[in-house]
């Protein structure tokens, strides 16, 4: 062990964390719900991205809503939100005051819903915006903001101009080279990327013939797409890393070793979703973990680990 | 929307390693697990529900409801049936065995006033909370009746109650006079079952269950309360039940669930606006999973 002093807080562009472990979207609620889990520890967490949240409220998917896949879990939840006004208002009054960052995750069907959702945002005291780019774009015929560099680019643009908050631009792994996208979102003048969220797929109920999700299809997450999530990752390092834009990595991360791996490939934060589901404390474990494992390094800070991969 | 920080929730879902005291094999692919899980067993009421880790190779816990809690002895039983892949490893469980539990969870029943009858109403594996809340309101001498829809041959009732020492069939303070009329027209089981079994009454347990209600003098109906747990087409049932004789009730529902403690949206039912018009989801596992029977919009979602 060296004489460095690891310390565990991140600087990603504007937004400085005490540690590098996120929740991530839509596996923590709006907060407060993780408050009933008798040892949680709202300050051993660097930031918790809240549900995705539109205009207006939204009512969801029919159920069921998740089906366990190999390794991982197919959802369609269908941004069920109480809508922005009720979560900047009702709810981030509530939860602000706890001893870590929320970060609020915007999503719309026109490039006009997100600037005003992001407006909305941009008067509490998130420490965040982030754009949730995977939603269909409902004006143009329903392909995914996403899956388009130039749609992505005007999402983010009309964001970058409605808020003066750190942006962080989430993308979607269901593109054919999501280089591109991360270029195209870094031009429009995003501060940070987050990769990747869920792969598109759908579970059947083989005996009675039909689809178990009501929507019929939805996003895998988990264990099982790892491999390709860390892949994705160090496509869109490649990419970043030249406009030190840092990237939240994610994608089915369930203990330490997860976690270093995406650093590895460039991620300078990382985020947990799906595992909070079995392990709701795991978070604090990784945190523990990645202290540990810097110290046995002599590794002063994360950042020493982000993109050191040998190939 | 629930707000925990304001509420009872707080802190109560306990992450837990427990201890398997024992795993009994039932006919029917059924089990009853006792888990040794120390001092929170003195807060698990009926109605509540826990998140059981099966193995930790599944993604997502397995919920539950607790069948009995002993808080004496520090245990929770659970009551299941094999229908999957994690089922089919709790099957394979021997005391000893440790585990993961996330628990209690969701809301539990509403006590009913002491002067009511309570009809309980259950299908296949939501015996769990039922036989629960049944243990609970006869230990407070309240007139209670239990009816049961199980299609396994073996009188599974009985094994359970055996190994529980409770003899589940007649330690009620029942409502002798509406079941001696049952008995009259040839209904003596409070067991139901689709296939003709001896000493059962063939069809579906909510028909019994009206049965019993056709029966009941107008001042027992009046008294009466109905409290539901199983498949989602008997609940609908029982709630046209309550609507046709005009009582009130509360049901335990499921759904699939992947956290269970609120964080996801999975598990939600539409439940009416409190306006009357319309309705919204809401979350199973932290508003439920005990719904009023009246609040379920049944036919919207
Ligand atoms: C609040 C609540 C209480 C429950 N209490 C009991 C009980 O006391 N006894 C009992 O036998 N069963 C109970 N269940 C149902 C039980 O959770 C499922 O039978 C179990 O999850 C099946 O797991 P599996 O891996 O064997 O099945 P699989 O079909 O292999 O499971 C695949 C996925 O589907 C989910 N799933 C499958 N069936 C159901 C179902 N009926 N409800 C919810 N999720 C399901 C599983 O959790 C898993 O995520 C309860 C469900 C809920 C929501
Ligand atoms: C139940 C569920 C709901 C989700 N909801 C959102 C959402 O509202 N907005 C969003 O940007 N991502 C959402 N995601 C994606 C996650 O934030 C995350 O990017 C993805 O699941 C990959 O990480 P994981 O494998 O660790 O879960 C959701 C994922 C799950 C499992
Ligand atoms: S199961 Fe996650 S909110 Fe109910």
């Amino acid at each position: 062990m060296s004489g460095n002093v690891t310390s565990l807080e991140v600087r990603l562009a504007g937004l400085t964390l005490a540690n590098p472990v996120m929740l991530l979207s839509g596996c923590a609620g709006f907060g407060e719900e993780l408050a009933m889990v008798e040892g949680f520890d709202f300050s051993r967490v660097g930031a918790i991205c809240l549900k995705g949240t539109t205009l207006h409220p939204k009512e969801g998917n029919p159920p069921p809503r998740v089906a366990e896949t190999p390794a991982g879990m197919l959802n369609a939840i269908g941004l069920q939100n109480p809508g922005a006004r009720h979560v900047a208002e009702k709810i981030l009054p509530g939860i602000l005051h706890w001893p870590t960052r929320f970060i609020a995750n915007i999503a719309g069907s026109t490039v006009d819903e997100y600037a005003e959702v992001a407006r909305i945002f941009d008067d509490t005291g998130v420490a965040a915006i982030e754009i949730n780019i995977s939603c269909p774009n409902v004006k143009e015929g329903g392909v995914a903001f996403g899956a388009d560099p130039v749609m992505a680019a005007r999402v983010v643009a009309a964001v970058r101009q409605a808020t003066s908050k750190p942006l962080i631009t989430k993308l979607s792994p269901n593109v054919t080279d999501i280089r591109v996208i991360a270029r195209a979102t870094i031009e429009a003048g995003t501060d940070i990327l987050s990769a990747v969220n869920t792969y598109l797929g759908m579970a059947i109920d083989w005996s009675s013939g039909r689809p178990i999700l009501g929507n019929v299809q939805g996003g895998l997450s988990g264990p099982a797409i790892k491999p390709a999530a860390l892949l994705q990752v160090w496509r869109v390092y490649e990419v970043a890393r030249h406009c030190n834009v840092p990237i939240i990595g994610q994608g089915g991360i369930t203990c330490t070793r997860d976690a270093v791996e995406f650093f590895l490939v460039g991620a300078a934060a990382i985020g947990i979703g799906t595992a909070l589901f079995s392990s709701p404390l795991v978070a604090g474990e990784i945190v523990t973990g990645l202290r540990h494992h810097l110290e046995e390094r002599g590794l002063d800070g994360p950042a020493r680990l982000t993109g050191m991969l040998k190939v | 929307m629930v707000t925990v920080d304001r509420c009872e929730l707080r802190g109560m879902a306990q992450p837990l390693v427990v201890t398997v005291l024992f795993n009994r094999h039932l006919p029917g692919e059924h089990g009853l697990l006792r888990l040794r899980v120390g001092k929170v067993a003195r807060q698990v009421q009926p109605g509540h529900f826990v998140q059981l880790i099966c193995d930790p190779r599944l993604t997502l816990p397995r919920p539950f409801s607790v069948m009995d809690a002993d808080p004496e002895q520090g245990s929770v039983d659970i009551f299941y049936r094999v229908v999957g892949e994690g089922t089919r490893i709790m099957a394979s469980w021997k005391g000893g065995e440790e585990l993961r539990v996330l628990m209690p969870l969701g809301r539990p029943f509403v006590w009913p006033e002491e002067k009511k009858n309570i009809l309980l109403i259950a299908g296949g594996a939501g015996i769990a909370p039922v036989h629960f809340l049944a243990r609970r309101l006869v230990e407070r001498g309240q007139s209670a009746v239990l009816v049961w829809g199980i299609e396994t041959e073996a009188p599974l009732m009985t094994i359970a109650a055996r190994l529980d020492g409770f003899p589940l069939d007649v330690a009620f303070v029942e409502s002798a006079e509406a079941l001696a009329a049952l008995d009259a027209v040839g209904v003596s089981s409070r067991l139901a079952s689709m296939t003709p079994m001896a000493g059962r009454f063939h069809g579906y347990v909510t028909d019994l269950a009206e049965h019993y209600l056709e029966r009941s003098s107008e001042a027992l109906r009046r008294r009466t309360e109905l409290y539901a747990c199983g498949p989602t087409v008997m609940l609908r049932a029982v709630a046209r039940l309550a609507e046709r004789f005009g009582l009130s009730g509360q049901v335990s529902l499921e759904e699939r669930m992947a956290c269970g403690f609120g964080v996801c949206a999975a598990c939600v039912v539409p439940v009416r606006q409190e306006s009357g018009v319309g309705w919204s989801y809401r979350k199973i596992c932290t508003e439920g999973p005990v719904f009023s029977l009246a609040d379920i919009a049944w036919e919207s979602g």
